[in-house]
């Protein structure tokens, strides 16, 4: 089963990630924030990550950066949610070590499917 | 989806807290940089659930909003009075919007039209903005996440294609056309930079994802690479060939998008060809890259290794440079791990604590009536069960314990909204909204208090040229304030007014019959009037606190809840409203009295003193009013039984017990009783479902034997200035006619 690890500090996302992914027949663990979201990593073992970008304590940006700086993490496809399409956002989510970017508000079958692509 | 909208507008209501906190902080210069950040947070999280709804003028307005919060955040403006100001005007528009959202309702076309182009004229909204246009935009495309949904890999089409057929500068899809000779292909050159494997690719991915869009052959060049020994980010050296003949409908945008993760660190090449017929290709199996070959787990080879055929990404130092630092210094930040709950499963639980209290009560009065000794084992256990079911009950309360916080938060509103009305410059200042109360006080405090600012700001605080002639600012303050004192929720309001003009309140209350001209009142006395039924002191009634309700609702509102409220005035200084509550509705200290073989209870809140009447001290008057001299003061002693209409006035006092009660008001007397047997907790049960109001009963409580007691309503067991105590209920009645 695919294991996901959904990091979002709005509740409302995380129950939308939670359902949406859950449906697709995937796993998923939560994470509230960057810090959150390192700290449960290594247990939750995801084959992908899902991170907001605007979070408190640590954002999706310092989060990505933490997970690459461990080796084992190095190629662990990590997916950005952004609320805007904006290019500059996206450079700097790939400068940190994004693998993609996902618009809010998700279509949850795109979702799916862009994850999908990215797990092996 | 109906429970994540209703899980969208509960954490609205946190994310408003948020925000309304910020803006506080700002104002008072308490603000610094993560103030802001959290401010921005919140706006961005309701934009973001309000697409996920598509709450468009929601999410118009705090896309505006949160544009000039980031220019706040990233110092680009300044959080100077008039943004302030507009902040929270925006705040306000927000929560309306917000409330108009949940609510489904519409909310007028032109309503914040001003506050969002006051927004956009501060922080422009950036469409290409100079920070977009630095990005190279060929590198991105716009996205569209739909991978074509077309997964069959069933026979291709037959399509012959003429030999002179240009397919480089043709749009159209390549299914489209006619031919004869060939099937139209997709030529793919895909070589990758070494950034491609640290963001989480795979080649291997990628091209099985190409394998949906049409029939794949993959030709890898391994002419470039090194041994394993020299390998790490070398792995980009290996370059592709790729033919795709493509499924039905499928374009090269198709092609491009399953490359939109990677184009700016790959070369890819997409063009279209020509091939033999497709009986004759073999799909081939597809390289599994993860098993062959290991991604660079080095991270310090990476530096050192160039790509032969990229460009160097620009990724590396940025990544070195932040080295994820706030990680450091908060992550052993304590975190209150929550969930959320149902507040009826709460309430149920309260409720069979409750009757858990009782039973045990009820065990506890039967074991005193068995021949046990109290240094028995049952005793002992018994009064374990006492301490635990106390201590239950506590922290079942403490379940629905929330802070005033947001209850003082949409004061605060309320006094901006009043104070722009009444043409008066006023400010909130809130202290201790941390302290707890529970859900349901805090819940029906809003009217109360929102009557009370309201009555504030429109009655007790001077015009901004009156202010400054008496020598005070300018702009009034309000000060709400919480904190818990001896068992009790105290809040208080105060404003620096002009404090209660007390001849006016008295010759207004003399001619609406409230008082008598030769009544002796204290000043606290006539502050008191202004919560009696029927009295206003505003001359003509304004669009705030008129509306034809006094403080006496305010008043009758407070002690529904148990609670008492209390006013205090210094002409010139100000005015001071005091409301103190219990901590929970469902239990509270009590004296166990009788009365006839009748049980009451007197609540402990009121009580002062209990003591036995010696004959020296009582004093009879005429009418057969009485009263107890106590400390050079003559209280007037009320004869519980006669006033609840047990019985006939007693003729003497000489067997009974007084209770030594103090009101709201601050007055005092004395109520008479058979006998006192005990204080105790009880529990508090309603009439007024059932009974409505009773005059002198405030509720009723079930006793440890099962039986019930009627709760006494004290406030209205002190007579008032210059009445008669046998006026005492009727006079009620009559001043709420009235």
């Amino acid at each position: 089963m695919t294991k996901i690890l959904a990091i979002d500090d709005s509740r409302t996302m995380r129950a939308m990630l939670e359902t949406a992914l859950t449906e697709a027949g995937m796993d998923v663990d939560l994470a509230e924030d960057g810090v959150e979201g390192l700290e449960v990593l290594p247990d939750a073992a995801p084959d992908l990550v899902i991170t907001d970008i605007n979070m408190p304590r640590l954002d999706g940006f310092g989060l990505i950066e933490g997970v690459r700086e461990k080796p084992e993490y190095a190629s662990l496809p990590i997916l950005v949610l952004t609320t805007e399409n904006g290019d500059a956002l996206k450079q700097r989510a790939r400068d940190a070590g994004a693998t993609g970017w996902i618009v809010k508000p998700f279509d949850a079958d795109k979702l799916v499917a862009v994850i999908n692509r990215l797990v092996v | 989806m109906s429970d994540l909208r209703d899980m969208f507008f509960e954490e609205c209501d946190d994310l408003m807290e948020v925000l309304s906190t910020g803006l506080d902080d700002l104002q008072n210069g308490n603000g610094d940089a993560e103030t802001i950040n959290a401010m921005f947070r919140s706006v961005h999280s309701i934009k973001g659930g309000g697409g996920a709804f598509g709450l468009d003028r929601l999410i118009n307005f705090a896309h505006a909003f949160e544009n000039v919060l980031e220019d706040l955040r990233s110092e680009k403006i300044e959080a100077d009075p008039g943004l302030i100001a507009l902040m929270f005007s925006s705040f306000d528009h927000l929560s309306d919007l917000v409330d108009a959202a949940r609510d489904d309702n519409d909310i007028a076309e032109d309503a914040g039209a001003s506050i969002l182009a006051d927004l956009k004229q501060v922080s422009p909204p950036e469409d290409g903005g100079a920070e977009e246009a630095e990005v190279d935009s060929a590198d991105f495309m716009p996205l569209t996440l739909d991978i074509g949904g077309d997964n069959d890999f069933g026979p291709l089409p037959d399509f012959d294609l003429p030999p002179s057929l240009d397919l480089d500068t043709d749009p159209a899809p390549l299914d489209d056309l006619p031919g004869s000779d060939g099937v139209s292909a997709f030529a793919i050159e895909f070589s990758a930079d070494p950034g491609l494997y640290t963001r989480g690719h795979d080649p291997a991915l990628l091209f099985r994802a190409l394998a949906d869009l049409g029939d794949v052959t993959v030709t890898a060049d391994t002419s470039n690479v090194l041994t394993l020994a020299e390998a790490g980010d070398a792995l980009a050296a290996l370059n592709w060939t790729l033919q795709l003949i493509p499924n039905d409908g499928v374009q090269e945008d198709d092609i491009r998008e399953v490359f939109e993760f990677v184009e700016s660190q790959c070369v890819l090449e997409v063009s279209t060809t020509v091939v033999e017929k497709a009986a004759d290709i073999d799909l081939p199996e597809l390289p599994t890259l993860t098993d062959e070959v290991p991604a660079p787990d080095e991270a310090d080879t990476a530096a050192d290794v160039t790509a032969p055929t990229t460009p160097e990404p620009a990724a590396k130092p940025a990544i070195k440079v932040v080295e994820a630092k706030p990680v450091a210094g908060k992550k052993s930040e304590p975190r209150n791990s929550t969930i959320r709950v149902d507040l009826d499963r709460v309430d149920r639980l309260i409720n069979l604590v409750g009757e858990l209290v009782i039973s045990e009560a009820m065990l506890r009065q039967s074991m005193n009536e068995l021949p046990v000794s109290a240094n028995s084992s049952v005793s002992e256990a018994i009064g374990q069960l006492k301490t635990l079911s106390g201590v239950l009950q506590e922290s079942v309360m403490a379940i629905r314990a929330q802070p005033v916080r947001g209850l003082f938060q949409r004061m605060s509103r309320i006094v901006r909204e009043s104070s722009r009305t009444a043409g008066k410059e006023a400010r909130l200042l809130m202290i201790g909204d941390s302290t707890e109360v529970d859900k349901t006080v805090t819940e029906r405090l809003v009217e109360p208090l929102t009557h009370m600012i309201r009555n504030s700001v429109d009655h007790g605080l001077e015009t901004a040229e009156d202010r400054i002639k008496a020598g005070k600012p300018a702009q009034g303050t309000i000060k709400l304030e919480a904190a818990h004192r001896s068992g009790r929720v105290v809040i208080s309001l105060s404003d620096d007014g002009a404090g209660i003009n007390r001849e006016k309140v008295r010759k207004i209350a003399e001619s609406k019959g409230l008082v008598r001209p030769e009544d002796d009142l204290t000043d606290s006395d006539i502050d008191n009037l202004l919560f009696r039924p029927g009295f206003s002191t505003a001359d003509s009634i304004s669009e705030l606190s008129g509306r034809g309700v006094g403080l006496d609702v305010v008043r009758s509102e407070i002690q529904a809840l148990g609670g008492r409220i209390n006013l205090q005035s210094e002409p010139g200084k100000g005015t001071l409203m005091t409301i103190s509550l219990p901590l929970t509705l469902a239990v509270m200290e009590g004296m166990l009295v009788t009365i006839e073989g009748e049980s009451l209870v007197v609540p402990t809140v009121a009580l002062r003193e209990t003591l036995q009447p010696g004959q020296a001290n009582v004093h009879e008057f005429c009418e057969g009013d009485r009263g107890l001299s106590m400390g050079g003061e003559i209280l007037p002693i009320v004869d519980l039984g006669e006033a609840l209409g047990f019985r006939r006035q007693l003729s003497d006092l000489d067997n009974q017990a007084l209770l030594l009660i103090e009101g709201e008001s601050g007055r005092r007397s004395a109520l008479a009783v058979d006998n006192i047997i005990e204080q105790r907790e009880v529990v508090i049960k309603g009439l007024e479902q059932n009974y409505q109001s009773i005059p002198g009963i405030a509720a009723a409580t079930i006793l440890g034997n099962g039986k019930i007691a009627l709760i006494v309503d004290t406030d209205q067991m002190i007579p008032a200035a210059g009445k008669s105590q046998l006026s005492l209920l009727k006079g009620q009645e009559h001043a709420e006619v009235a």
